[in-house]
């Protein structure tokens, strides 16, 4: 009709897409979740072994505090008490971060240090296995905005894969290395076990362990994904180097 | 009495040694690791507390190496791991103890009386 503006409007209901979405993005979450717990399952030794050690410091500082008649001496046992009881409070709190079913925030983080956290709860491992462990670690990493848990869990993961891969070697190593250049930062982990792997390994259940689920690396790789970076692998004749990359700029 | 601590563990090593020095009138001398005993042990002492899980060389191996020497000292072993008290993997005929991670001052001490003084 003549001076009547005509006007067409599409309307589509977006609800089951968006529930859909929402049910992925959960299930993505507990399989990161079970895939924690598992590793968390078997680092148990090791965390026990770590907080033994402030244990056993504050129980004999407590029987020093007990017998001393120095009042310096009393009050130098207590404080280490004190310092003791935070470090085995700070291994608890971590354990307890690790183990959590909840999303997990990003926060600006150093690399390094979580490298160096999530291995420490491997120390035990690695002692019991007589593994050489080398850090060449780049002092001058930038901080990146990440989820530290999820960095730690992919560090524990790589790691505890090259402890298995290793278990014949009569002088098994690894070595952990971190750099960056104006683009990316990349850690590698690189253990003297050669096996035969390809890329397939990336994929949920897929795995050479006799015992294991196959969605260790897949989380690895999704967790990778989700902050914009990679994960490959590079298997050579005598060593195999798992290596991911994160964008500077997330 | 010459007392010899091994323990990677840098604080457990020095509480161990700051309870004795105040308790007794031992005379008392660290190690490190298990590498440093292996490699500056002189020979002397009356009692070894030695950690059984250690990097590289283990007290399990310090006790193979003092076999291999024929050295008669007495050695406690310390662990956190319950599975270290029934290994059998050692005929060193001078571990005399075996002490579980945590254990207190007192628990230490009685041990050493016990079974060296």
């Amino acid at each position: 009709m003549e001076g009547t503006r005509r006007f067409t409007a599409f309307i589509r209901n977006l609800t089951e897409q968006k529930q859909l979405e929402a049910r992925l993005l959960e299930g993505e979450r507990q399989f990161a979740h079970l895939s924690r717990l598992r590793i968390l399952g078997e680092l148990a030794s090791g965390i026990a072994h770590e907080l033994n050690q402030p244990l056993n410091a504050i129980s004999v500082l407590s029987s020093l505090a007990e017998m001393t008649d120095d009042p310096a001496e009393l009050k130098q046992a207590l404080l280490k008490i004190g310092t003791f009881t935070d470090r085995a409070g700070e291994l608890i709190k971590h354990f307890r971060n690790l183990s959590s079913a909840n999303e997990q925030a990003r926060s600006p983080s150093n690399i390094n240090e979580l490298i160096q956290r999530a291995v420490q709860f491997l120390d035990n491992e690695i002692t019991h296995h007589g593994v050489s462990l080398e850090f060449r670690l780049a002092p001058d990493l930038p901080e990146l905005e990440i989820v530290p848990i999820e960095i730690e869990q992919i560090t524990l993961n790589l790691v505890q894969n090259a402890l298995e891969a290793m278990a014949d070697q009569s002088t098994p190593c690894i070595c952990i290395t971190t750099e960056h250049n104006s683009e990316n930062l990349t850690v590698s982990v690189t253990n003297s076990g050669a096996v035969e792997l390809d890329d397939n390994i990336f994929e949920a259940f897929k795995t050479t362990k006799s015992n294991g689920l196959g969605i260790g690396l897949t989380v690895c790789r999704s967790n990778i994904e989700n902050h914009g970076g990679r994960i490959w692998l590079e298997p050579q004749p005598d060593n195999t180097t798992f290596r991911f990359s994160l964008p500077l700029s997330l | 009495m010459n007392i010899l601590i091994v323990d990677d563990h840098a604080m457990v090593r020095e509480t161990i040694i700051s309870l004795l020095r105040a308790a007794t009138d031992w005379e008392i001398v660290s190690f490190e690791s298990g590498q440093d005993f292996v490699s500056n042990w002189d020979g002397a002492g009356d009692c070894v507390l030695l950690d059984a899980r250690m990097p590289i060389v283990s007290g399990w191996d310090v006790l193979h190496h003092l076999q291999r020497r024929d050295a008669a000292i007495p050695v406690i072993l310390m662990s956190g791991h319950l599975d270290d008290v029934n290994d059998t993997n050692t005929t060193y005929p001078n571990l005399k103890a075996f002490l579980a991670k945590p254990f207190s001052g007192k628990t230490l001490i009685n041990t050493i009386h016990e079974h060296i003084t």
